[in-house]
């Protein structure tokens, strides 16, 4: 019976829903479904698959993107868990705030420009290089630059602002009195960590860490910049597969294993997430 | 002004299987004063709230005068609504508030201006019209809430819980005002609450409510004195309750024998041979010496105005009992008689 | 609970992580200065040449206005159907909530690669130009998220009685949400369009992805990087740098402010 004195506006998604349909959706499916065809034939077929998986270019590019995400994503784990940890515990409430701020503020900054500087300061004729040369010797090369550990820098510290965050934003929650009951039964300051907070920060961890891989394994930006053309990563492969030879099926193939590897990554995690309590 | 009537035909509702308020019927007389008075849960609430078309009727039918608004919209019905917690726009200032619903009816500003500061008078808050919400106390508020409901003259006045987010001494002074003003502008209003003080001081008419039903509506006197059911008893005042068997009816009254106080005339009507529960008011027991029912003082306790005596019967029933100041207290552990005027005690129907 | 040893070792990690973080950015404000084409130190002159010749070259003066009126028109957009959203989100009822709210939520977790790459495939196919609308549309893909989040999140604290005392009144749904919800909302609306401003503005993949010729400031900045080292950057990195920062330090700050 529908007698509604008040109106049920459900409409307002319908903008949305147009735009995330029309120009997210379906680009990805259609893109997804690309991948299945090839140049000239009709039908699907995995061959764009096959010729992926014989290219050792395409490859090894994948495996430098996952290389590459994955130590972003260890680095950022490795420290955002103390920093997590300062932040909550260790520093007092207004100061946290601003300590926070202080720390993810570049975050809201153009990422070429953050890529850029740092460019700039890992080159060989940058100031760590200068340096170098002034206390070891002038004939020193700086080749840190334009390699995958320089990629791992930029990105890592990308990951440790974005997993720090999350981590801090689930320790802060966390009820003091939980680590007092640990403490009056005996605990240390170890066990404190162990028993009561990893559990209950693991799920900020997960998401920080989920985003950063993703982040990582698909960007372009910060391996252009600071891992050189020479040794390129997934993203950099998919530009130039577009942008040169211009073989849509074959880039929509590499954005199908990009999709793919996300996928099969992080699923597990989000699994994890679903056997811990996550609020959000 | 012209009041309006409210009528309730088979009116029900239920979320998905949960039945909140079940079908019921309810007349409210123009210019009344009718309360919805009840525990949390017992569907107040959504009555009123579906009065107001705030939420949708089940089943049922809702007339406000002669017209049939269930599937009205709220802004169509003759009905204003003032919230617990008033509810008023914190961005807009008083007059703006109070003005709104005006707006809404595409009257011109000097007219909403004018009507405003009317009204602005009548609750005694003239020159507050430039202030915002939140520089008023909880009481200006309230009256900022009603003065916006009112202006717009609608035939009925629904209050939600009008007192509730008040202290004792504003509430108080507050039921006296509320009364006043209906008497002043002649609407018919119906409030929320589940405060029984509230609802005797200010209504002319209560329906008890219990989960979802209306177990009584009557007077506040009616109610009181008369209480149908020991739910009523209880809910409104304090009283205490035994049983005996019905012996035989003498025209509005019926002899009961009780073991707590021997024979009893109580107001009612009852099969002779009956078991019957009686209610007692504690204004209904006195202390009498030569009397023949005895029972035992357990506890005495200073109420302020009175001395409220705990008493065990006979059978083990708790009586409770008012001292007036001045009168000598019995000491904890003795015995006292007690006398029940005939008709002092009530029949309870279940 | 943290020893003190513990707490001053904790405090160096975060200051120490600080320092680094801030380091490049720092260096290339220090450098923007120097007349020198290299970082040397020390620096032989100061002058603030770099920072003229960033107003006085066009095409770094046509980027930021590009990137100015994209990112403005983008943060409008998805602010206001950000707002329709997220009030129907809150308010509405309808199947498949659950769902819906994944897909909008999505793109926060897609690499901008992947919609970039995506969307310039579908638009090739439908037959449409690379062109700043076209970019446009992909960032308003991009910051959705954020809006629809943070609106929701107020609009949820909103109390409902407001919106039903307007509806008593005799307001019809759509005065009330524009006499009701709108003002009440006003803080976090304009810190949504500043955020969304800030990332839009910043934003390279999809702009680089979507356009051929009409270039954003991003863009532009990428293009003279891969080229070819020009000393501009320096200044115009310093610039845009902290013009992003004070965006997002106004919207965070209008974020947290109490709300009465």
């Amino acid at each position: 019976m529908s007698r509604q004195p008040v109106a049920n506006l459900w409409q307002g998604i319908l903008p949305a829903l147009v735009l995330m349909a029309g120009f997210f959706l379906l680009p990805i499916l259609y893109t997804l479904g690309l991948s299945l065809t090839t140049e000239g034939a009709t039908g699907l077929s995995l061959d764009n698959y096959h010729r992926f998986l014989a290219e050792t270019t395409l490859t090894d590019a994948l495996l430098r993107s996952l290389i590459l995400a994955i130590s972003v994503v260890v680095i950022a784990t490795v420290l955002a868990w103390p920093l997590a940890w300062y932040l909550a515990f260790c520093v007092t409430e207004r100061r946290r705030v601003l300590m926070l701020f202080i720390l993810v503020a570049p975050f809201w900054t153009s990422f070429t420009i953050r890529a850029f500087s740092w460019q700039m300061v890992l080159a060989d004729s940058g100031i760590v290089g200068t340096g170098l040369r002034w206390v070891v010797g002038p004939d020193t090369a700086f080749g840190f630059l334009y390699s995958l550990p320089a990629s791992i820098f930029g990105l890592g510290l990308f990951g440790i602002m974005l997993v720090t965050l999350m981590v801090y934003s689930s320790m802060v929650t966390i009820d003091r009195r939980l680590i007092e009951a640990n403490a009056v039964l005996g605990g240390t300051g170890w066990t404190a960590f162990r028993e009561v907070v990893l559990p209950l920060a693991l799920p900020g961890w997960i998401i920080g860490a989920a985003l950063t891989f993703i982040v990582a394994v698909g960007d372009y930006a910060v391996p252009t910049l600071l891992g050189g053309g020479l040794r390129p990563v997934l993203a950099q492969v998919m530009l130039s597969v577009l942008k040169g030879t211009y073989d849509l099926p074959m880039a929509a193939t590499l954005a199908s294993v990009l999709v793919l590897v996300i996928l099969l990554c992080v699923a597990p995690l989000l699994l994890l997430v679903r056997g811990t309590r996550l609020q959000s | 002004m012209r009041a309006k009537s409210v009528t309730l035909r088979g009116l029900s509702k239920s979320f998905g299987d949960v039945q909140a308020v079940h079908p019921l019927d309810l007349d409210v007389q123009p210019s009344e004063f009718l309360t919805l008075l009840g525990p949390s849960g017992c569907g107040k609430t959504t009555v009123l709230r579906m009065i107001a078309g705030l939420e949708t009727a089940t089943t049922g039918t809702i007339l406000v005068g002669d017209e049939d608004v269930t599937s009205q919209p709220p802004n169509r019905r003759d009905t204003s609504i003032m919230f617990q917690d008033y509810a008023l726009f914190p961005h807009k200032s008083v007059r703006d508030n109070i003005a709104y619903g005006l707006k809404m009816q595409g009257q011109t500003a000097p007219i909403r201006a004018a009507a405003a500061e009317g009204w602005l008078a009548r609750i005694g808050l003239s020159g507050y019209g430039d202030r915002l919400p939140a520089a008023l106390s909880g009481g200006q508020r309230q009256r900022v809430a009603l003065a916006r409901a009112l202006i717009l003259e609608p035939g009925v006045l629904l209050l939600d819980e009008p007192l509730g987010a008040l202290d004792a001494g504003l509430r108080r002074q507050l039921q006296i005002e509320l009364r006043r003003l209906h008497r002043d502008v002649g609407l018919t209003f119906i409030a929320v609450t589940h405060d029984q003080e509230e609802a005797m001081t200010m209504s002319d008419r209560i329906a008890v409510m219990r989960d979802g039903r209306i177990e009584q509506l009557g007077t506040p006197q009616d109610i009181y004195d008369r209480p149908q059911t020991e739910f009523v008893a209880r809910f409104l005042g304090r009283c205490s309750v035994i049983e005996g068997r019905a012996v035989a009816q003498e025209g509005g009254l019926v002899r009961v024998d009780t073991a707590a106080l021997g024979p009893v005339l109580a107001i009612g009507t009852a099969m002779p041979g009956a078991i019957v529960r009686l209610a007692l008011r504690p204004e209904a027991l006195s202390l009498d010496d030569a009397a023949m029912a005895q029972a035992l003082v357990t506890d005495a306790v200073f109420t302020g105005n009175a001395v409220r005596l705990a008493l065990m019967a006979a059978d083990g029933a708790v009586l409770e009992l008012d001292l007036a100041r001045g009168t000598p207290v019995p000491v904890a552990g003795g015995q006292v008689g007690l006398r029940l005027p005939p008709g002092a005690a009530i029949l309870l129907a279940s | 609970m943290t020893g003190a040893l513990a707490s001053r070792a904790l405090a160096a990690l975060f200051w120490g992580t600080v320092a680094v973080i801030y380091l490049p950015i720092g260096i290339m404000a220090v450098f923007s200065f120097s007349a020198a084409r290299y970082q040397i130190l020390p620096i032989p002159e100061y002058t603030t040449e770099w920072y003229g010749r960033v107003f006085t070259d066009g095409q770094y003066t046509a980027g930021f206005v590009n990137s100015v009126l994209l990112a403005g028109s983008v943060s409008l957009v998805a602010t206001l159907i950000g707002f329709a959203c997220a009030y129907s989100l809150v308010n509405a009822r309808f199947p498949g909530k659950a769902a819906f709210t994944f897909l909008i939520l999505a793109p926060l977790a897609v690499p901008l690669l992947l919609v970039g790459i995506a969307l310039r495939i579908w638009t090739t196919m439908l037959g449409l130009q690379p062109s700043l609308p076209l970019a446009g549309v992909g960032q308003v893909l991009y910051v959705l998220p954020l809006a629809v989040l943070n609106l929701r999140n107020r609009i949820a604290q909103l109390p409902k009685s407001h919106e039903e005392a307007a509806w008593a009144l005799g307001a019809s749904r759509l005065r009330a949400i524009v006499d009701v919800i709108l003002p009440a909302c006003r803080a976090s609306l304009i810190a949504t369009f500043i955020l969304c401003f800030t990332f839009a503005f910043d934003e390279f993949v999809i702009a680089y992805f979507l356009t051929n010729f009409s270039v954003t400031l991003p863009i532009k900045i990428w293009t003279t990087l891969v080229t070819g080292f020009d000393p501009t950057i320096n200044a115009l990195g310093t610039m845009v740098f902290i013009f992003s920062l004070s965006l997002g330090v106004t919207a965070q700050w209008l974020l947290m402010r109490k709300v009465r």
